[in-house]
């Protein structure tokens, strides 16, 4: 019995034994497996490692960041005030250069021509400007417009000389004068109240900015200056006074502004030649047409900012007739002038971006004469005359960025007599037309600099006069000689 | 007369020849009289005055002009102005920023 208790055992242990070892081969393949791929995981690791890119720990200093960021803030602040300053403690000058080429037709009542084919004339504006605090400005232009090269006969020099020392060829040259061509030089002061009312207002006094005003300035492709251009557009001295309405009456962009002048002045000059005059120089000349005197209003009672209603009144005074007999200015009595101007800057809201940027207006004037006893206009009755005046200004279709495109209308009555000598139109005032006038242009834009222009001017005249003085000079009944003129101009512009 | 036809021809010439300026700074002007006058309660002036040219050219620079605008002008709102004519008002506003030395004209 023990001995074959002692063979089981044996057995049993020996079959244990080779089943332990069994299952440690099958263990150890198991591991050899493992180890394999954890082998192979590892050399995945180490390769994905060697890929990533080698993160550098620097250590942040805030405060020091801190401090440089404190640095550069007021560097930043004093490079800005540096920079208000030396911008707004100078003059700012700019420029104006215009080189244009004029081609004009005037046809005769007899049916004859004069022209003159390529009349070409620089002009120079010297703008400047100069704000000396929020309230106070000044600004000035300097001028010059002239024709190429010197003058037939030399007969239109700007200085009267004995011989030719002021010949154009050499004007630079030669030792002349010293006159300059001031076009404008005035002071501005602005507000935002009126001695403590809501009422923002601004004075100013000086040979004022009153030629190319709304909206002759769309055809000349510049800002609107200060007088309404339909029966003012002259240089002139004198003040004006705005007020900004807006706040007191609730009526959107309302202003209106007092404007005043004078036009002549009758002064005895020094060292005059007729010895009754030496003595007395700047005394007024009793002989002489008196001061001419000009006081206005205008008014706008809406703006804002695409519909705008503009409306004018003004008074001149003593204004000069050219007395034939005696070849000189009589003041042949005063003229009262009326506008009212529409303007919509925008054809409705949104329709396209092309109405968006189109501006029209309407324009209707007045003039009224009150003559004094030597007749106004070859009338001795006050006569009435009126003028309307329609325009478009519209960006070009073939390059709509860079280019506007217009077309202007106006037509004037008999008795019509606008103030707008200074109107830029060689061939004379379109807008003192009695008769019709149209105007087609385009001014492009090239570089921020340089731009371009075309426009084609015709006059129809149905009265003489249209372009004369206020006298018997001006009277339409006059045997009308120019029945139409027109001119066509191209220019190259540089403004910066 | 040849002179003129010459420079007549010229004109298309120059049409296709001319280069696109986008942004127009006097555009601008009207455009914030038009748009932004009454809601900023300001003159074009006086909102170009806010920031140096620097600054402005950063906002625009950074899209943020618009950010900005409702900053100064708290009754505009998002999309009052479209993005296409913003442009026009960020460049009237560097024409006219606080270190331009440019003076506003009566």
């Amino acid at each position: 019995m023990k001995k074959s208790l002692i063979m089981l055992s044996a057995v049993a242990a020996f079959s244990v034994t080779s089943f332990a070892s069994d299952m440690n081969k099958e263990m150890l393949n198991q591991i050899q497996a493992l180890k394999v791929q954890i082998e192979a995981l590892e050399k995945k690791v180490a390769e994905q490692e060697a890929q990533k890119p080698v993160v550098q720990q620097t250590v942040v200093d805030e405060k020091r960041i801190e401090n440089i960021e404190k640095k550069l803030d007021t560097v930043s602040k004093t490079a800005t005030s540096a920079k208000i300053q030396s911008g707004n403690d100078n003059l700012k000058w700019d420029v104006d250069f215009r080189t244009q080429v004029d081609n004009i037709q005037y046809k005769h009542a007899d049916g004859s021509k004069s022209k003159n084919n390529a009349l070409m004339t620089n002009r120079l504006w010297l703008g400047m400007g100069y704000k000396a605090d929020d309230n106070s400005s000044f600004h000035g232009k300097l001028s010059y417009n002239k024709a190429f090269g010197d003058t037939a006969n030399h007969s239109q020099s700007n200085v009267n000389t004995t011989g030719y020392s002021n010949f154009d060829w050499v004007t630079n040259e030669n030792a002349t004068d010293n006159t300059i061509k001031l076009k404008e030089a005035y002071w501005l002061y602005t507000n935002n109240t009126f001695f403590g009312t809501d009422v923002p207002w601004n004075a100013s006094v000086g040979r004022r900015p009153s030629t190319d005003g709304l909206p002759i300035n769309l055809r000349n492709d510049q800002k609107a200056n200060s007088p309404l251009s339909h029966v003012v557009d002259v240089e002139f001295d004198g003040f004006s006074v705005r007020f900004d309405t807006e706040l007191t009456t609730g009526l959107r962009g309302s202003w209106f502004k007092i404007c005043g002048g004078r036009g002549l002045t009758n002064a005895i000059p020094r060292f005059d030649t007729d010895p009754d005059n030496s003595a007395i120089a700047y005394a007024e000349d009793e002989d002489l047409n008196v001061d001419v005197d000009l006081l206005g209003i205008i008014a706008v009672p809406y703006d804002d900012g695409q519909y705008s209603v503009y409306t004018n009144y003004a008074k001149a005074w003593n204004l000069i007739g050219f007395d034939n007999t005696d070849s000189e200015f009589k003041d042949v009595g005063d003229m009262d002038y009326a506008t009212i101007l529409f303007k919509t800057e925008g054809i409705g809201n949104g329709i396209s971006d092309y109405l968006d940027d189109t501006i029209a207006f309407a324009s209707f004037a007045m003039s009224k004469t009150n003559p004094n006893a030597l007749e106004m206009l070859g009338s001795p009755d006050s006569e009435i005359g009126t003028s309307v005046w329609l325009g478009i200004n519209a960006p070009c279709p073939i390059s709509p960025d860079d280019s506007r495109i217009g077309f202007e209308w106006n037509q004037g009555s008999k008795y019509w007599r606008s103030m707008t000598y200074g109107e830029d139109t060689y061939a004379g005032s379109k807008i003192a037309t009695r008769g019709q006038a149209w105007e087609v242009y385009r001014n492009q834009k090239l570089t921020d600099a340089l731009s371009f222009g075309l426009s084609y001017v015709y006059m129809d005249y149905d009265y003489a006069g249209s372009n004369s003085f206020f006298g018997a000079d001006g009277d339409p009944d006059a045997t009308l000689n120019v029945v139409s003129a027109q001119d066509v101009r191209a220019y190259m512009r540089y403004r910066f | 007369m040849k002179l003129l036809k010459i420079i007549m021809a010229g004109t298309l010439a120059l049409g296709i020849a001319s280069s696109t300026l986008s942004a127009d700074a006097a555009k601008g002007q009207k455009l914030f009289s038009k748009l932004l006058k009454e809601p900023c309660g300001m003159t074009g002036a006086k909102f170009a005055a806010k920031h140096s040219q620097e600054e402005w050219k950063a906002l625009k620079a950074s899209g943020k002009f618009e950010e900005e605008l409702i900053k100064i002008c708290p009754n505009v709102k998002a999309g009052d102005v479209k993005e296409s004519l913003q442009e026009h008002i960020i460049d009237f506003s560097i024409e006219f920023a606080n270190d331009s030395g440019n003076v506003p004209s009566c």
